[in-house]
């Protein structure tokens, strides 16, 4: 199949005017249900490919004529700036599978604590090289953020600061309180 | 529709509470453990231990330490999925997330055994 048929300028699609064809069957944002993409349809049916590609850009084409229907459209994470909701999703992320890691040393800590006076006395040496107080509380600090983001995600469950404003406020609220509880963690460790 | 095999509670919606579950028993779990830390838990191993040996406290550990497996079975899987996809890495990353989705599968149940261990082995 040629890709004669996907060049929308050459097929006669014109987006300053809009669809050459009617358009009145496809209200904007509310494409007919059972329509296949474009793109697919565009292939399978090149005739109808008109009507299928007849995508209105946001507000109109009235409102905003200059605006094209196929602009680029960028998606590449890696050169897009994150907002402050999007930095404290992936930290969320980030900190739970470290502490997936961390789990392990939590639990050898509590294994050596719990298995004799001996054992708790052990833990006791170890945690206090500035090493392995390092380690505690790099897995304390994940073990906090996750926690207080993880507050933050049960409070928008309940339909609580959902709203743009609302989000980036909890996301600084976030990274707020979590910094402040780890600062005193890394005080109560050393 | 096809249900995924690799997710923990084999549906989305059954994953979804799941995840809010055990989020609320490990915060319940952490607030508590912090408690004990910040009081007298780490005075002594005799204070430490008597601690965690009342049928109560092994009872809300265990419960814990399950709630751990799941809750990090669930967030492995949405972030494999998410980041160890064909899109991504090419034909070679269903193989990759198989496998990585198995070693996480054998290193949470390890911990759950080590865990029951700790708390009634010793």
């Amino acid at each position: 199949m040629s890709n004669k048929f996907l060049n929308l300028r050459e097929v006669g699609f014109n987006s300053a005017r809009g669809c050459r064809f009617e358009s009145k069957a496809l209200p904007i944002y509310n494409p007919p249900r059972l329509e296949p993409a474009p793109l697919e349809e565009a292939v399978r049916r090149p005739e109808r490919c008109f009507k299928a590609a007849c995508i209105t850009p946001p507000g109109g084409f009235d409102r905003n004529p200059i605006v094209k229907a196929n602009r680029p459209v960028n998606l590449d994470i890696g050169t897009i700036s994150l907002p402050i909701t999007a930095k404290a999703s992936i930290l969320h992320r980030v900190s739970g599978v470290f502490m997936v890691a961390g789990v392990a040393v939590l639990l050898y800590l509590f294994d050596l604590s719990l298995a004799s006076p001996e054992g708790f006395a052990e833990a006791q040496t170890l945690l206090a090289a500035p090493l392995a107080k390092l380690v505690l509380w790099a897995v304390t600090a994940g073990l906090i953020y996750h926690t207080v983001a993880g507050i933050k995600h049960l409070i928008m469950d309940m339909g609580i600061g959902e709203t743009l404003e609302g989000g980036t406020l909890g996301a600084y609220a976030v990274f707020m309180f979590s910094a402040i509880l780890i600062a005193m963690a890394g005080f109560w460790i050393w | 529709m096809v249900t995924s095999v690799t997710s923990f509670g084999r549906s989305g919606l059954y994953d979804w509470l799941i995840q809010r579950f055990t989020a609320v028993v490990l915060l319940s779990y952490v607030l508590c453990i912090a408690g004990v830390l910040l009081t007298d838990g780490g005075a002594s191993y005799d204070v430490w231990s008597a601690h965690f040996s009342s049928t109560p406290m092994k009872v809300f550990s265990v419960m814990a330490l399950v709630s751990i497996i799941a809750h990090a079975w669930i967030g492995l899987w949405g972030v494999s999925t998410d980041y160890l996809t064909v899109r991504l890495l090419g034909p070679k990353a269903t193989f990759l997330r198989v496998l990585f989705q198995g070693a996480y599968a054998l290193v949470l149940f390890a911990y759950l055994v080590w865990g029951i261990i700790i708390l009634w082995g010793n």
